[in-house]
């Protein structure tokens, strides 16, 4: 069967009278037993991505992986069948009630495209049923495009994991036979269906959770006198001391043409950088949030050097909080650094070691805890839970809006991955990046290499240049692959 | 693989220039070496990757631009149309054309454009939300001209029975789950009871068309309770959630 074949097979329709009399009148009829779908409630972090996606920030974020061989267009489906069984989280599809929206279950069926629109394309539209996933191919790639309300980084990256692994099974079927315990590595605990549709944001810091003694789950090396602030012990004068960032500088300047995101892809060996960053003293995200705040500021005009610059960077909080959900569970901080300061030189080093004093700052895990729960708090707040959705969604795009004002860039860093040792042979590389509304990177280390991946709204490619030719000053050997924003001229229609 | 000497970065595919500061590419120099070459870092050898690499790593995609073309061409004819019978408004004042009627013509076919257009996608909503719309327009334009009661009398009800076949042929037909559209149904049916305010209050004379809508509505409202309330409750607790 081709794939064309099964895209209208998945599409098929009944017609005639006898099944339309069975759809009325029979009580038991099939279409109907399916019809009481499971579904449940979005996380406290998913809640805002469906209210503020637009159609230059659709939310979308993409994993690409590159194989060693062009893609088989049939096998990789095959794989994403088998891949699409083990994650009953990606079965959902994102629907409107009347106070919220909420994930229902659905019977679609996935199916593998050729790449041939713009990265990061919308997933969801109201009043449609579609998955909020997709798997491209295109030459020697395969990407998987998640949308954000759906899973994070990690929840995504394990479904890329098994993809991959089962593609490679299929295409190379050496390489299965190479491994030993098959078994073992088909139930790791994030590929069990309960772990992964568990709402970890409910689990750890709902308030009904942390008042009842014994219920609550314990985070990683948590003191054993540790006691969560409840509203009784809350201190009101404790004000955290948060950083108020001053003039915050942002990033202008001419959209691409049809909003298509401006995608460049950086691979470099990643022991070069990591010297760098052990040179000064940090580590790598720190050394490359640092490098970022330099490219930008090197583009701001001189009566505006004075700005501050602001990055905003996720956490995973699976790393502190034991949770095997494939859902988001990520918190997001604020790191920035301050130019012009008085007393203080605007050296790379020196903002470095600014950039790593915050960095050790925002994992302070009871400033974390006190945010997610005031921010669960704001959600089951009975003020707020009756409010109508369209009115909620109008209010999340204001507050979205604000936000934004205070946040000159984004980048998020996705660690060291590896794949099955059997499977790490045929994977060349890995690249993550995702829709933006400011210029953004993801970066990601896979085997030696590590690879940065800058995305934009924007036509002009000052930052990714300034970040770049930075690195190459420091004799890190980059190669860099780009999208087109300007495709020829005579090749261009009208939609 | 090209090769930027300003940027000193080698870069994927064949571009003439370089993506990140637009100069010209060169061949890619000797002691990076060709792709079969491998590339070292502090004597550490790293094999030659993306054998693909002389390829683009992206397709060129086409620019594809929202239009809304005829939107943007029944706006023109619209404003063409409203300025052309505003003129007869005005010239000839015995014709009997008031401004309002023609304010109202054309805010009606906008409104009904813009519904159908929105709700295209479920069956169910646009017929509720055009029985609704249409059944408001009619009283509406009862009222604009001589008031007859005509809307009250005949054409909500009619609308209501037509909405309610239409429903049920249509979500027949498409064979799509039920549980989209169950809601819509009930509501439809909830509409079809409001003829009998009218009877009520007396606001119509003839009474059988009331009556027919009201029965029909009955019938079906009966349908689903008795037969679909499972599903209508799972539907509301879902849809209602706080």
């Amino acid at each position: 069967m081709n794939l064309d074949e099964l895209q209208s097979k998945t599409s098929r329709k009944r017609t005639g009278l006898r099944s339309f009399m069975r759809y009325w009148l029979k009580p038991g009829h099939s279409v109907q037993d399916k019809s009481r779908r499971n579904w449940m409630d979005l996380d406290n972090a998913s809640t805002i991505f469906p209210s503020v996606l637009n159609t230059t920030d659709t939310k979308v974020f993409r994993f690409t992986a590159t194989i060693i061989d062009n893609i088989d267009p049939i096998l990789l489906q095959k794989a994403l069948e088998q891949t699409y069984n083990h994650f009953p989280l990606y079965h959902s599809v994102i629907r409107r009630g009347f106070f919220w929206y909420y994930f229902e279950d659905s019977d679609l069926i996935p199916v593998v495209q050729k790449e041939t629109t713009a990265p990061c394309m919308p997933l969801y539209h109201y009043d449609q049923r579609n998955l909020l996933f997709r798997v491209l191919y295109y030459q020697n790639r395969i990407h998987l495009e998640v949308f954000h309300a759906l899973s994070d980084g990690t929840g995504a990256f394990w479904f890329l994991q098994l993809l991959v692994t089962n593609y490679i099974f299929l295409r190379y079927p050496e390489s299965s036979a190479r491994t030993r315990n098959l078994g073992e590595l088909f139930s790791l605990p994030h590929y069990e269906p309960n772990e992964q549709i568990d709402d970890s944001f409910a689990r750890y810091f709902s308030k009904n959770k942390r008042e009842t003694p014994g219920v609550f789950p314990k985070r990683k090396n948590e003191p054993a006198d540790y006691k969560p602030e409840t509203k009784k012990t809350k201190n009101k004068n404790n004000k955290e001391n948060k950083k108020i960032w001053k003039r915050i500088f942002q990033i202008r300047g001419r959209r691409t043409q049809d909003n298509r995101m401006q995608i460049f892809e950086t691979e470099m060996p990643v022991k070069s950088v990591l010297k760098l960053a052990k040179e000064r003293g940090v580590t790598l995200s720190v050394f490359l949030t640092a490098l970022f705040i330099e490219s930008i500021h090197r583009t701001i005009k001189s009566k505006r050097k004075n700005r501050s610059v602001t990055i905003s960077v996720p956490i995973n909080l699976r790393q502190f909080y034991p949770s095997n959900t494939a859902r988001n569970f990520f918190a997001t901080t604020l790191i920035g650094y301050q130019f012009g300061e008085a007393g203080q030189t605007d050296s790379f080093e020196n903002i470095c070691q600014v950039v790593a004093d915050q960095y050790a700052e925002a994992v302070n895990l009871e400033n974390i805890e006190k945010k997610l729960r005031s921010l669960i708090r704001l959600e089951k707040n009975v003020a707020i839970r009756p409010i109508f959705r369209p009115l909620k969604d109008l209010i999340l795009k204001i507050a979205n809006f604000f936000n934004n004002q205070g946040i000159t860039a984004a980048l998020s860093n996705m660690g060291k991955i590896t794949f099955p040792e059997a499977v790490e042979d045929y994977v060349e590389q890995i690249f993550v990046y995702t829709a933006a509304t400011r210029p953004q990177f993801a970066a990601i280390t896979h085997k030696d290499y590590l690879t940065i991946n800058f995305s934009s709204p924007y036509q002009n490619t000052d930052i990714q240049k300034n970040f770049v030719r930075r690195l190459t000053e420091l004799k890190v050997p980059i190669t860099v692959g780009a999208n087109q924003v300007n495709p020829p001229e005579e090749d261009n229609e009208i939609l | 693989m090209r090769y930027c000497k300003e940027c000193s970065v080698k870069i994927k595919g064949n571009p003439t220039n370089c993506p990140l500061c637009k100069h010209h590419t060169s061949e890619l120099p000797l002691h990076l070496g060709s792709l079969e070459s491998s590339v070292f870092f502090n004597g550490q050898k790293f094999l030659p990757k993306n054998r693909e690499s002389d390829k683009d790593p992206f397709p060129i995609v086409q620019l594809r631009y929202k239009q809304y073309t005829l939107l943007k061409v029944l706006l023109f004819v619209s404003f063409i149309i409203y300025s052309i019978l505003l003129l007869i408004h005005f010239l000839f004042r015995d014709s009997g054309l008031r401004a309002s009627y023609i304010f109202a013509g054309l805010g009606s076919l906008w409104l009904l454009v813009l519904t159908i257009v929105r709700k295209r996608r479920n069956v169910g909503k646009s017929i509720l939300y055009l029985l609704s719309l249409i059944s408001g327009l009619l009283v509406l334009w009862d009222k604009l001209t001589i008031w007859h009661g005509w809307s009250l009398t005949y054409a909500i009800p009619a609308l209501v029975g037509i909405a309610l076949l239409a429903i049920l042929i249509a979500v027949g037909y498409i064979q799509q789950e039920l549980g989209d559209y169950i809601l819509y149904i009930g509501a439809v049916a909830i509409i079809g009871l409001v003829p009998l305010l009218f009877i009520i209050f007396g606001w119509v004379y003839v009474l059988w068309p009331s009556i027919v809508s009201i029965s029909l509505s009955i019938l079906m409202l009966v349908y689903l309770l008795a037969f679909r309330h499972r599903l209508i409750a799972h539907e509301i607790v879902k849809r209602m959630h706080m």
